[in-house]
């Protein structure tokens, strides 16, 4: 019945018209609603981009507030502190030590964004860095030999410094720069703590196994992830990771060793990546990667085609073989105390290391120093060398040395205070060079790296 | 089978046909004007000229360039024959320095962009 009326209605087109206005005017409120609505979703969409871009500046203020604060204390280590911002907005940040450098993480949140970055942070090199020479040891004149070229200011004690021929071989090579001649000349200012300190960390990692981490913790992005969240696997005895092991070493992971610990290449890790051996690390071959912490109690060894940019930290020794080539920010670090067993840093003929070489005292003043940096004739140091112990160079460096004592051996004879046929130019150096902490009392830090810029809607969503 | 023979006997019945048109236009201009409308709005705000793409754009590019050339000096600047204003506002506390950037356009009294961050002198 309903049907038939519906029918009759369609028929007699008397109302129509009404039906057709009311169906118009719905249209175009639809319409309306439908352009004013895409211009409201299009318009979020692009205050998400400013909020997310403010996020970001937030996060990076973060960084340098406390970095600010570091300055002003660089005792100050919070864990997990909230800054205040300027706009009542805040940041969270996370400071932790990662060989000679610092990761600063920073968390902030504006409106409905949320922005992490991570920044790794050295230290500007202070003043006794833009120096080619410094030797502190004030006993002896300075002699330079052979081919030895230095562009640069020179440091050195009152005895001075002075061109002299070499066993009749008349020196040939040029010192463009001022030399200072200092009275009591005394060691450029070094905080050992920090890196002591950092090899006290890594050799908790020797004597008890740490926890994992949560699996909250571990889930975070690879970008956001500090070394001390990474997943930790221990072996009681020695051990030897092959391209076998790849699989393994696909995320930052922390691998204890407390005997020996190979890296067999063709191996690839992560940055972040931790290798902690109780005797003795050996990197062979096609071994690659950014950013890893090499630890070796006894000695820290490479051999073969080795690409990468790494701290290498042991108490003894440190040796890197021709054909490896050490990244910028690559750090070579032998603590003072096995310096009278011979310990010390070798770079070999053709290995590369653009970075900092430190070897620091053992005694500000020692009466016999015996632990060596030795640098080959075709080896090349990008970076500064710093070594309270004797130094035997005869390689390139761009960038500044700065050594107690200089050394080398010609049959019959130890020469101290001889640097022959070394090439040193401090102004050859990156511009943005930066050291590991602590060779200022009151350092200046700068962000080497920005880690990972990561936007994210935040977790209240 | 009843309804089918009313419908053809509906279509045969040209009575009634400009309300089915009707109808019809409707639906048509629903399905094809509410997309084409969305596709227009879409072209207009993501073209470089829709403001606040462009207070965003000029935003970023003020404020990196204020951190890489370590301008830290408070300004305003009018662009594009006054259409925008960017005032950049630059504190300083100890050693920090908290920088403001504002993007307005003209006559209207509140920013369209706003972005802060921290810095430290060198």
């Amino acid at each position: 019945m309903r049907y038939v009326a519906l029918c009759h209605i369609v028929r007699e087109e008397r109302g129509s018209g009404l039906l057709a206005t009311l169906v118009m005017i719905t249209v175009v409120a639809v319409l309306a609603g439908a352009v004013v609505s895409l211009h409201l979703v299009q318009y979020r969409f692009i205050r998400r981009d400013a909020h997310r871009l403010q996020a970001r500046y937030a996060a990076e203020a973060g960084v340098y507030i406390a970095m600010d604060s570091l300055q002003r204390n660089p005792f100050w280590h919070p864990v997990d502190a909230v800054v205040n911002l300027p706009e009542q907005q805040t940041s969270r940040v996370t400071i932790e030590t990662f060989g000679g450098y610092l990761f600063i993480r920073s968390v902030s949140q504006y409106r409905r964004s949320q922005s992490t970055v991570r920044a790794l942070v050295g230290e500007v090199p202070p003043a006794d860095f833009y120096n080619a020479l410094y030797v502190w040891d004030t006993e002896s004149t300075i002699h330079v030999a052979g081919t030895t070229r230095i562009t640069g200011d020179i440091l050195v004690g009152q005895r001075g410094l002075r061109e002299s021929t070499f066993k009749r071989r008349r020196f040939t090579g040029r010192v463009d720069g001022t030399i200072h001649m200092i009275p009591n000349l005394k060691a450029p200012f070094f905080d050992g703590s920090f890196l002591q300190e950092t090899i006290e960390d890594l050799e908790r990692y020797l004597s008890r196994a740490p926890a994992t981490p949560s699996s909250a913790v571990q889930g975070l992005p690879l970008a956001e992830r500090l070394p001390s969240e990474n997943p930790v696997h221990v072996v009681a005895g020695s051990l030897r990771l092959t391209e076998a092991d790849s699989l393994l070493l696909r995320d930052p992971v922390t691998i204890v060793a407390r005997g020996n610990l190979t890296l067999k290449g063709p191996l690839r890790f992560q940055p972040g990546t931790l290798f902690i051996a109780g005797q003795a690390l050996s990197i062979e071959d096609d071994v690659a990667g950014r950013e890893g912490l090499f630890y070796g109690r006894h000695s820290v060894e490479t051999s073969g085609s080795v690409l990468l940019s790494g701290q290498f930290f042991s108490r003894e020794y440190i040796r890197i073989a021709r054909d490896a080539y050490l990244e910028y920010p690559s750090v070579l670090y032998v603590a003072g105390e096995a310096a009278e067993r011979g310990g010390g840093i070798v770079v070999e003929d053709g290995a590369v290391v653009n970075g900092s070489l430190v070897h620091p005292p053992l005694d500000p003043e020692p009466a016999v120093p015996q632990g060596r940096i030795i640098v080959e004739p075709a080896a090349r140091v990008r970076g500064a060398v710093f070594n309270a112990h004797q130094t035997e160079f005869h390689g390139t460096l761009y960038g500044a040395l700065l050594t107690h004592q200089l050394y080398f051996y010609e049959s019959p004879t130890s020469y101290i205070n001889w640097l022959k046929d070394a090439e040193i130019d401090v102004y050859e150096r990156p511009i943005k060079y930066l050291l590991p902490l602590r060779f200022a009392p009151v350092p200046r830090l700068a962000v080497l790296r920005w880690e990972a810029h990561v936007e994210e809607p935040a977790a209240a969503l | 089978m009843k309804s089918r023979v009313a419908l053809c006997a509906l279509l045969r019945d040209t009575a009634g046909h400009s309300l089915i048109e009707v109808t019809v236009a409707t639906s048509l201009v629903v399905s094809v004007l509410i997309p084409l409308s969305g596709l227009v709005v879409y072209l207009l705000n993501s073209h470089p000229n829709a403001p606040h793409l462009v207070a965003l754009a000029i935003g970023e590019q003020f404020m990196e360039e204020t951190l890489h050339e370590r301008s830290y000096v408070s300004q305003h600047v009018p662009l594009d024959r006054n259409r925008w204003l960017v005032h950049k506002s630059v504190s300083h506390e100890g050693n920090q320095v908290t920088i403001t950037i504002r993007i307005f356009r003209r006559n209207r009294p509140r920013p369209l962009v706003e972005l802060i961050t921290v810095r430290l002198l060198s």
